[in-house]
């Protein structure tokens, strides 16, 4: 079944496009298939959109008791700085 | 995105995070990069959805605003001589000493990915971010720049 993962930031402008980047170059490079990797803006979100999702990445704080889905902090993916910690987190909630 | 050189070092004078946000817009539009609107946007964006970094040893704040008001894709870069405060990206209710902002004024920030991934990288390492932070305000220290994210694949 195919999984599908949201990455929002505060804009959806510049920072969820490059998590979007690098989370999409680390699936590719463990071979990981299947994966629907879309972003969106946090202003945008709402709980149900974030509920449609497997799994939310985001780049900040999501404090929003519906949202029901589990949340990443992916900051890492942005900064470089615990990428690795980011992405097995990932993968462990992929394969789940 | 560096075409306008719009590019200042070891600024004095600014005292917090609006100003250094005021510095950079008035900059951007009166080389019409961005509209009049984007001050009050970038500033606005910034309270609700902060966007300053901690890197290892180093803050740096990546302002942005909706694309709608820019004209051009461009960067704009300033280092202070004093820190101001910007709140985390990840954590709001957390502060970070920055003296490195970079204001992406993006019009089509998917065509730009591979630059702002480069600056991205490039923000990893220490010894280059501690460069950036050393250069005055000399014609020298631009060029040094350029070599610099040229060399990294920035531009």
């Amino acid at each position: 079944m195919c999984k599908k993962i949201l990455v929002v930031c505060g804009n959806g402008i510049a920072s969820s496009s490059i998590m979007v980047s690098v989370l999409e170059d680390y699936l590719k490079g463990q071979d990981i298939q299947n994966v629907d990797v879309q972003k969106a803006s946090l202003m945008d979100c709402s709980a149900e959109k974030f509920n449609s999702f497997d799994l939310v990445v985001s780049s900040t704080k999501i404090n929003n008791p519906k949202v029901t889905t589990k949340i990443i902090m992916g900051v890492g993916l942005l900064t470089g700085i615990g990428e690795d910690e980011v992405f097995e987190q990932i993968k462990n909630e992929i394969e789940n | 995105m560096f075409e306008e050189e719009i590019i200042f070092f070891k600024v004095e004078g600014i005292n917090n995070n609006e100003e250094a946000l005021e510095f950079l817009s008035d900059q951007l539009s009166s080389r019409r990069v961005v509209t009049e609107s984007f001050k009050k946007a970038i500033i606005d964006r910034e309270n609700i959805f902060p966007t300053g970094l901690k890197l290892n040893q180093y803050g740096v704040a990546i302002p942005h605003a909706d694309p709608n008001y820019v004209n051009m894709n461009q960067i704009a870069l300033m280092t202070l001589a004093d820190p101001v405060m910007f709140k985390r990206m990840e954590d709001p209710s957390l502060e970070v000493q920055v003296n490195l902002i970079i204001v992406l004024a993006l019009k089509d920030p998917d065509s730009q990915l591979m630059t702002l991934k480069a600056l991205m990288n490039l923000f990893q390492d220490k010894e280059v971010i501690n460069s950036i932070l050393n250069f005055d305000n000399t014609n020298k220290s631009i060029i040094k720049l350029k070599e610099l994210l040229n060399s990294n694949f920035v531009i």
